[in-house]
């Protein structure tokens, strides 16, 4: 095959797996929107996914944040006083850790421990056909397996970013504070960390967090589901979600700053 | 007869794509409410897939497969999966989703296609358990309970609900004739609530049990569809 035909080749598989992750979240989206497709097991599925990605991550999205805010808050404290800049803290924390490290640090936690998992479990239930139980049960496997993992994850992502933030902040204004750089009190710090961020701030929140996490989600649960069968098609599939969800984490993440500054 | 089947099969065949299922060739039968197929499979090396043509789970490539007058390949997936929410079985091999405990493996069905209160859910399960042979279902995920006890558990999850149509799949296979005697019984009991029965086995002493009179009896070698009696 020449060159060009193996680009259009590689083009065209590219273009049939984007389309069936578009395909996958807009039936999730058909079916969130009718309560009759949340009876009790899908409720719990859905629950037991938050807790699993959102609650259970709080330890270590707290550990990051915590690093994160000593790392970047306090520097940035310490260097905008020495330049006597202090005003523009406000507007370089916002634009660090809430608009770009923020979403995708947590992004990179949850591919890590939940992308992970789900395209394992999904894989492993593959291959010892406990997807055909569930269907010979007349339990669809997009309402029971996919819907409540693909929403639970963007929740999750969502939650846990606000976390990291104001773990972040708080911590790194501490860390100042020990250290004799925090720019005054904090009140004096959390205005002007909350006069900084304007309306596209909180847009650029909303589509840096519950995008990856519907896009994660789909991805994972794609992968894992779509194995031949074999044990050996287990850690592929793990691989296969991680990596593609780390390049749509980080795409998403590209497009919403380039937005958010045009 | 056949305006009330509950399970009608006619001449039915499927070509198996793989070396672990058999062929199936110009099965023919109708189970109304209340009766009983018993099929004996001549060899146990291959799966029949009888029990997934039953549900609609695989298309024949010859014949139909009706359940409740309506065949399955003109269905729309909802009505599918709301028919197969009344269809209990025990399945062939692996029939366990390993991530949840025995019990809420067993009150799934029930939990996701009705509305039935958990403690309403609960004393049946306790009442089809002990029929069973249980004292309880046992706690823990499916890998960890003993065979005998997730076969009896398995049971329980078919008969719960008061299905329509029950399918078992070499459902005695590994236990004892005292628990055979139970499981005969838990299948009088479904007939005569309604419940139409389809046993698949590879013993000629379960097949021809007397204490199941009333029932049909088919038998299947090398993909071949003979009727014994009743049929």
């Amino acid at each position: 095959m020449s060159l060009l035909g193996n680009v259009g080749v590689g083009f065209l598989g590219r273009w049939r797996y984007n389309t069936e992750v578009a395909a996958m979240l807009a039936g999730v989206f058909q079916l969130a929107v009718r309560p009759r497709f949340w009876p009790r097991t899908v409720r719990e599925q859905l629950a037991k996914q938050i807790l699993f990605s959102g609650v259970d991550a709080l330890g270590l999205v707290s550990l990051i944040a915590v690093l994160a805010g000593i790392s970047v808050v306090a520097q940035a404290q310490y260097w905008l006083n020495n330049f006597g800049q202090s005003a523009m803290l406000g507007p370089i924390l916002v634009a660090v850790i809430i608009r770009e490290a923020g979403p995708l640090l947590v992004s990179f936690v949850v591919i890590a421990r939940s992308g992970t998992a789900i395209a394992t479990e999904l894989a492993s239930m593959r291959v010892r056909r406990e997807v055909d139980v569930l269907d010979a049960q007349g339990v669809d496997p997009m309402v029971y397996l996919v819907m409540p993992r693909v929403l639970g994850l963007a929740a999750s992502t969502f939650c846990l970013t606000l976390v990291l933030i104001v773990v972040s902040l708080g911590s790194g204004f501490i860390f100042g504070v020990l250290l004799g750089t925090a720019p005054g009190s904090l009140s004096l710090f959390t205005g002007s960390v909350l006069g900084a961020i304007a309306r596209a701030d909180v847009a650029n929140l909303l589509a840096k967090t519950l995008i990856p996490g519907l896009l994660v989600g789909a991805i994972c649960t794609r992968e894992g589901l779509c194995i031949r069968g074999s044990v050996t098609d287990i850690p592929r599939a793990a691989t296969r979600g991680v990596v593609r969800s780390i390049a749509a984490a980080l795409i998403v993440s590209a497009i919403a700053s380039v937005l958010t500054y045009v | 007869m056949d305006d009330k089947a509950q399970l009608k099969f006619v001449d039915v065949t499927l070509r198996s794509e793989t070396q672990h299922t058999a062929d199936v060739a110009h099965v023919g039968f109708v189970l109304a409410p209340g009766q009983v197929a018993m099929v004996l499979f001549g060899s146990h090396s291959r799966y029949v897939p009888l029990g997934d043509l039953a549900e609609g789970l695989v298309e024949p490539q010859e014949g139909s497969v009706e359940y409740q007058g309506e065949r399955w390949t003109e269905m729309a997936t909802m009505r599918q999966e709301t028919l197969r929410g009344s269809i209990g079985r025990v399945f062939e091999g692996q029939g366990w989703v390993s991530n949840l405990s025995v019990y809420e493996n067993v009150v799934l069905s029930q939990r996701h296609h009705t509305h039935r209160a958990a403690e309403d859910i609960h004393k049946e399960v306790e009442r089809l358990a002990r029929e069973a042979g249980l004292s309880a279902i046992p706690e823990g995920l499916p890998d960890a309970v003993l065979l005998s006890d997730l076969k009896r558990a398995e049971w329980v999850r078919a008969f719960l609900g008061g299905p329509r149509l029950i399918l078992l799949e070499r459902p005695e296979q590994g236990m004892p004739d005292d628990a055979v005697s139970r499981l005969v019984g838990l299948v009088t009991a479904a007939a005569r609530a309604g419940a139409a029965v389809l046993w698949m086995t590879t013993r000629r002493d379960v097949w021809v049990d007397k204490r199941l009179t009333m029932a049909q009896r088919f038998s299947m070698e090398d993909g071949t569809w003979v009727v014994a009696s009743g049929g």
